[in-house]
């Protein structure tokens, strides 16, 4: 590895383990889920009483969660 | 490479009708185009499900099946990141929060975005950039189709590609987006059912999941082969390179700033509905991976023998195609070779549209202002016919310097994708960014990762930088020379950045 490699790898690992690598990547989608879920309903334009086949942030949640749970099992 | 497999008249027969069928749907959707805002948007009337369906046929063509599978054979399942981390993360964020305000901005490309929140050089800048990358890419696509057409019929490399250019050319000249979305939905189907027809039949082959997993880690040079996350030293993807490289940098810059992504999203109906578009496609995509690299390890398993281990000088695009022809029973394989056509011509149609509307918004239409609406159709339809021979002109050269297709096809991205990210994310979340500072972040950031592609072939392979860190820190040295710029120069007053940054809403008496 350069050193344009090293330099970035050297901030992120500080402590560096097998399991960290495992866990920012399913950290970055438990993030997003977080803003998801918490996301103000008005900014989307959904009610409250939208059914959950019709709302982009049921289908974004199972989205994420499908995907923290890959990273878990297969990192 | 020999022909393994002669078509017989069931397989050329489902060839033949998905080629008609495809040409056919194409001219009948072409009748109701009278303007450019038809041709280049679709009118805006496309429905979010057929839009989600041509996003994943416009990201994953025939490159992406040969290259995905050449790619999983010789590394394995690190490549499904390519549409986890790559796809499904940039594509929620910008479901929520960059298409629907891209819609609103009403623009027909990312460049005169970057022309109303910047300067005219950005645009103009931007614009050659994607018109030389989509010429590029069309190479690409053309080399991926001979590859497989010259190993299954035994075409011959410029056959091959006459025929798609034409085809191509055919519905989408007279057809505009909407043609290109509408043929695209067919397309994704037939793609699923082939990728997944191939995988089917080569777990049964190699005996399943546990029989895959058993003779690949059997020979040697698998070890992570299983592993979507490599160690950090890794000489081609180290995952913070996955990580920020991919996930933060090319990943977002595709699904946010890619003119032939972007478009057709701009062509729905609503805001929502470009919102679920996105949603839509994410959710599609959870399953392409493993339809796109299985095959690799698939053939690792059964072709070992014959391929062993990837060398310097090997031949990566022949995985698949060998593959098919090995493991397909005629009349399965007519289907497949249709999934492969729908890769082809969708990810064609979608890319030399793009290119159209690209040159005809943001390069010619600055030139050549106050022409009537008829005239810019024209213009349109003719530069689709020029794009195509311009893809199918550099075809030759791109399968003579390059190994895989999609090693070229990622090549040319990390060149710019970086800068364009930057740029694009500084307008639309931050006030501050001015035009200078974008003109001279775009300048720093292309000049950065030229130098870093350069790096190796000037000072030797000690100094190769992976595409992904290229990726990253071309997308850091323009993020910082635009911010240091920017606060040293003039903003734009809160008036002239209405509807151009997400947080500055368009004022009631402009928007009346």
């Amino acid at each position: 590895m350069n050193v344009l490699g090293m330099i970035p790898s050297a901030v992120i690992l500080l402590g560096s383990g097998p399991w960290l690598g495992k866990a920012a990547f399913a950290g970055v989608f438990v993030l997003l889920l977080v803003w998801l879920l918490f996301m103000p309903a008005r900014l989307i334009d959904e009610d409250r009483g939208t059914a959950w086949w019709r709302s982009a942030r049921w289908w974004a949640v199972l989205i994420c969660s499908v995907q923290i749970a890959v990273y878990l099992y297969w990192g | 490479m020999e022909t393994e497999v002669a078509l017989t008249g069931a397989d050329i027969a489902i060839m033949l009708a998905y080629l008609l069928g495809v040409v056919a749907l194409g001219m009948w959707i072409s009748r109701g185009i009278k303007s450019s805002k038809d041709f280049f948007l679709a009118g805006k009337s496309l429905p979010w499900w057929a839009v989600g369906m041509s996003l994943v046929v416009s990201d994953i063509g025939a490159k992406d099946m040969v290259g995905l599978a050449a790619d999983g054979y010789r590394w394995g399942i690190v490549m499904m990141n390519y549409d986890f981390i790559g796809c499904a993360f940039p594509l929620l964020v910008a479901a929520f929060l960059f298409m629907p305000f891209l819609w609103m901005a009403g623009v027909y490309t990312i460049p005169e975005y970057l022309g109303r929140r910047y300067n005219v050089q950005v645009r103009t800048g931007f614009a050659v950039i994607w018109t030389v990358f989509m010429v590029g890419t069309l190479g690409t696509i053309f080399v991926s189709a001979a590859v497989m057409f010259q190993c299954l019929l035994g075409w011959s490399f410029w056959f091959s590609v006459g025929v798609t250019a034409v085809v191509v050319a055919v519905y989408t000249t007279v057809g505009g987006l909407k043609a290109v979305v509408v043929t695209d939905t067919v397309s994704c189907a037939v793609l699923i059912v082939g990728a997944a027809l191939i995988c089917i039949l080569g777990l049964n082959r190699v005996g399943g999941f546990g029989g895959l997993h058993e003779t690949v880690s059997s020979l040697g040079w698998t070890e992570h082969h299983f592993d979507l996350i490599l160690p950090r030293d890794h000489p081609e993807y180290p995952w913070p390179a996955v990580l920020l490289g991919l996930g933060f940098v090319l990943g977002p810059a595709y699904w946010i700033g890619n003119q032939a992504i972007v478009q057709r999203t701009l062509g729905t109906k609503s805001q929502q509905q470009a919102r679920a578009s996105y949603i839509f496609c994410a959710v599609i995509k959870l399953f392409f991976p493993v339809l796109l690299v299985l095959p690799g390890l698939i053939a690792l398993a059964l072709l070992h023998d014959k391929l062993g281990q990837p060398t310097a000088d090997w031949d990566k695009n022949q995985i698949l195609p060998l593959l098919v022809a090995r493991l397909l029973p005629t009349g399965v394989l007519g289907i497949v070779m249709g999934a492969f056509l729908a890769g082809v011509l969708s990810n064609l149609d979608s890319y030399v549209n793009s290119a159209s509307t690209l040159v005809v918004t943001d390069l010619y239409r600055p030139l050549a202002p106050n022409r009537s609406d008829q005239h810019y159709l024209a213009v349109g339809r003719w530069l689709v016919i020029v794009f195509l021979l311009g893809g199918v002109a550099i075809a030759y050269p791109v399968k003579e310097w390059f190994g895989s297709v999609f090693e070229a096809f990622q090549n040319f991205l990390t060149l710019f994708q970086g800068p364009l990210l930057a740029l694009l994310l500084l307008g639309m979340l931050t006030r501050f960014a001015t035009s200078t500072g974008g003109l001279v972040g775009m300048v720093a950031g292309l000049a950065s990762s030229i130098l870093m592609h350069a790096s190796g072939m000037v000072f030797g392979e000690d100094y190769d930088v992976p595409f992904l860190w290229v990726a990253w820190w071309s997308f850091v040295v323009a993020l910082v020379t635009t911010t240091v710029v920017s606060l040293f120069t003039r903003p734009y007053d809160r008036k002239r950045l209405e509807g151009l940054v997400c947080w500055i809403p368009v004022s009631k008496e402009a928007a009346e």
